[in-house]
């Protein structure tokens, strides 16, 4: 992890036909640390993610320091439904151990060997943010990891998620200023969305 | 729902039974129609005749053979084509003419290069890569691109995205395909030895029958072949389903 570098997004712009999205939009992520983007829906957050993650390529602009070793939680779960909970996290190349002391730590010891479809949405939810923290990983992108959880769980996820980044740079979305205090984060805002809305500050 | 189901089914095939024997009957002629008792009867002799089980030996091992390269060949193409749309371009020309084309036109064709004994092999394997290609090809397009995007972002090995996101996305497909292709592949393959009639196979039985007016024969060889081609694809849907069951315990 020492040659983290920060991940720095200079006039990135994106359209979509013709919905521009992002037009000239610019922040700093440090290295090593836990950011937290937020906005009002629809601003963007979700795209800039993807540009940062390279599943799509920018209008205008560049994004520099983005390491080649990603982790993500999607908005979406994007799990293999026909697989355990275990064998979903060990896809992505964790050891048995890793994967199933991780799932244990975020609650879910009973339903290691459950087929993914058959776990509830939260649950579900917490196999992808498992997932995400067993990756080899120095980036980690997270899109509303913690929505749907109840606050419990939440809270204690948000303390595993703080506890186990190692020093990792991470970029977190949420809609919650609570759970960015919870994990430690900087704060960045974005602008709302559309051409001209969130243009280089 | 299912019991119920079942109950009309059989009633269905009782009511067909009786609707035969009828007409046979009506009719009073060996030779146009045989009754459903005689066919049975034919049956019960048929299976302890000698060269039975070889003709069935003979008939289903070029069949199978025909089938799995089949099969091999449509899923390597369909791959190919869904990596490679040039590929899809390319041969897209040998499906139309594979599905428009007449099988017997076929089995002609192929009765100059080949020797009559590996026709069906031949004949079952052109039946099955279209059919087998289609439908994969169609699971392919039908894949969740955001699996495809985690699989990106993790960097997953090829081997991995195969075995957890491509097979069990195109396992309704491989099922639906497979249940096309082995009846198509039956038939098909069973008239190219009615055409060829190679020595001790099933076709050359069903060809004798229909030379000596022996309908009793044509009838208990077409419920033998009908079992067998139900039984073969019970078999391979069966063994698909272990696979894929085995596929989830990884």
């Amino acid at each position: 992890m020492s040659d983290l570098k920060d991940i720095k997004v200079k006039r990135v712009a994106k359209s979509f036909g013709t919905k521009c999205v992002l037009d000239g939009y610019s922040a700093v992520f440090p290295a090593g640390r836990i950011t937290c983007l937020m906005g009002e829906s629809g601003c963007g957050k979700t795209t800039l993610l993807n540009l940062i993650l390279r599943l799509t390529k920018p209008d205008g602009g560049e994004i520099s320091g983005v390491p080649d070793k990603l982790a993500a939680v999607f908005q979406e779960n994007r799990l293999c439904d026909d697989f355990s909970a275990l064998t979903n996290v060990r896809i992505i190349g964790a050891s048995v151990e890793n994967a199933r002391e991780t799932l244990i730590a975020l609650g879910l010891g009973d339903s290691l060997s459950r087929p993914v479809r058959e776990l509830s949405g939260g649950m579900k939810r917490r196999v992808a943010i498992a997932r995400a923290l067993c990756a080899d990983c120095e980036l980690m992108v997270m899109d509303e990891p913690f929505k749907g959880l109840d606050d419990v769980t939440r809270r204690h996820c948000i303390d595993e998620v703080r506890s186990r980044m190692g020093g990792r740079t991470a970029i977190v979305v949420t809609h919650d200023r609570e759970d960015a205090d919870m994990l430690g984060a900087e704060i960045i805002t974005m602008p709302s969305g559309g051409c001209g809305g969130n243009a280089a500050k | 729902m299912k019991n119920k189901q079942i109950i009309q089914r059989t009633a269905a095939v009782l009511l067909a039974l009786v609707v035969w024997q009828l007409t046979a009957a009506a009719l009073d002629s060996k030779v146009l129609l045989v009754s459903p008792l005689s066919v049975l009867l034919r049956l019960l002799t048929l299976w302890r005749e000698p060269g039975f089980i070889d003709s069935i030996r003979f008939t289903m091992a070029r069949i199978a053979l025909g089938f799995m390269l089949g099969f091999v060949c449509g899923v390597a193409l369909a791959a190919l084509s869904g990596r490679f749309p040039v590929v899809e371009n390319l041969i897209w020309p040998f499906m139309i003419t594979i599905k428009t084309v007449p099988v017997a036109s076929f089995i002609i064709i192929a009765l100059i290069w080949l020797s009559s004994r590996n026709l069906s092999v031949f004949i079952s394997f052109l039946m099955v890569v279209p059919v087998i290609y289609n439908n994969v090809l169609s699971g392919i397009r039908a894949g969740d691109r955001r699996l495809d995007q985690m699989a990106v972002v993790f960097r997953l090995p090829w081997y991995r995205k195969l075995i957890y996101i491509r097979l069990p996305q195109l396992r309704p497909y491989f099922f639906s395909a497979c249940s096309t292709a082995l009846g198509l592949s039956w038939k098909a393959g069973v008239a190219a030895e009615i055409i060829g009639i190679p020595e001790g196979s099933v076709g050359e039985k069903l060809y004798m029958s229909k030379i000596y007016l022996d309908t009793d024969d044509l009838f208990a060889w077409t419920v033998v072949i009908v079992v067998i081609s139900f039984l073969f694809e019970k078999l391979v849907v069966s063994l698909f389903k272990l696979g894929y069951r085995r596929l989830e315990k990884l």
